[in-house]
């Protein structure tokens, strides 16, 4: 501490000590501060499979794609603190088959960077991401969708959790493309 | 013409090297512990009650810098207190009149 050069030292090292424990006591109170989700509503309103191939592969068999059209109504506002960089939202279909009892595929999905766009709202929403089966095939298959969202804290842990699901929704025999 | 440079290059390295006594030593050691907590404690406050970590890191940023001010410089109040040395003495082990000189450097 004699000189200066020794002071900065000094001070920024006890200054880290400190900023190390501001930090971490911001990443606690992410688990303290209350976030009560209002159970949003989910309906899938058409769900249909049709046989065809994907547009970046045309030489490919032909299997099997389903299509979801949805309603959603959700409010992920109280997720959003001091600690809340951004939210991700994803809507996922889970199914079970004979062969794959679990099979999640994310069929939507979003990213929410601030608390003024934390209202959800789409009616008639369009999935974003192609809905196919391992097998090629949705024979036999009911799926029950949800969404589920992970939190992406400044500082800290990542954390997340389910908001809404429906009820299990059979898939349709699969129809083949009807070209015009 | 040399001589004169030394002298006053020599002083500008003093001065710019900050040294300070013993008890401003202790005192800054105080002090920063002091603004560095406090800071961190306020900052942590105000960033909760705020629901801001924008505004938490700020305050911790500003007292960090405030705390540079407060501490690297050497002010006269850390030179305050100089050692007091023991008086020089002559080749009979008298004290000889006057403040002991520092050694010359060689």
């Amino acid at each position: 501490m004699h000189t200066s050069f020794q002071r900065l030292n000094n001070i920024s090292a006890l200054a880290t000590t400190v900023i190390i424990t501001l930090l971490s006591l911001v990443s606690l109170t992410t688990f303290l501060i209350p976030a009560n989700l209002d159970p949003g509503s989910l309906k899938v309103d058409h769900l249909n499979v049709l046989l065809g191939r994907s547009n970046y592969d045309r030489s490919a068999k032909a299997r099997e794609f389903a299509f979801v059209k949805y309603d959603l109504v959700a409010d992920m506002s109280p997720l959003f603190n001091w600690n809340t960089k951004q939210v991700f939202v994803y809507l996922v279909a889970d199914y079970s088959t004979p062969k794959y009892p679990e099979n999640r595929v994310v069929v939507w999905d979003r990213i929410i960077r601030g608390s003024k766009f934390a209202k959800i709202n789409i009616a008639d929403g369009k999935q974003k991401y192609e809905f196919k089966e391992i097998t090629d095939s949705f024979k036999d298959v009911s799926a029950t969708f949800s969404l589920h969202y992970q939190v992406q804290p400044w500082v800290g842990a990542l954390t997340g959790g389910e908001v809404v699901r429906t009820e299990a929704i059979k898939l349709p025999p699969a129809q083949r493309r009807v070209h015009s | 013409m040399s001589e004169f440079f030394d002298k006053k290059l020599k002083e500008l390295q003093q001065s710019l090297e900050g040294r300070i006594d013993f008890v401003g030593q202790e005192r800054v050691e105080e002090l920063t512990k002091q603004i560095l907590w406090s800071t961190g404690a306020l900052s942590f406050i105000v960033g909760l009650v705020l629901q801001s970590l924008k505004v938490s890191v700020g305050i911790f940023s500003l007292g960090f810098l405030g705390c540079c001010a407060v501490v690297l410089p050497s002010y006269p109040s850390y030179n305050a207190h100089p050692v007091a040395w023991l008086p020089k003495l002559d080749e009979y082990g008298e004290a000889v009149e006057g403040v002991a000189e520092p050694k010359k450097e060689r």
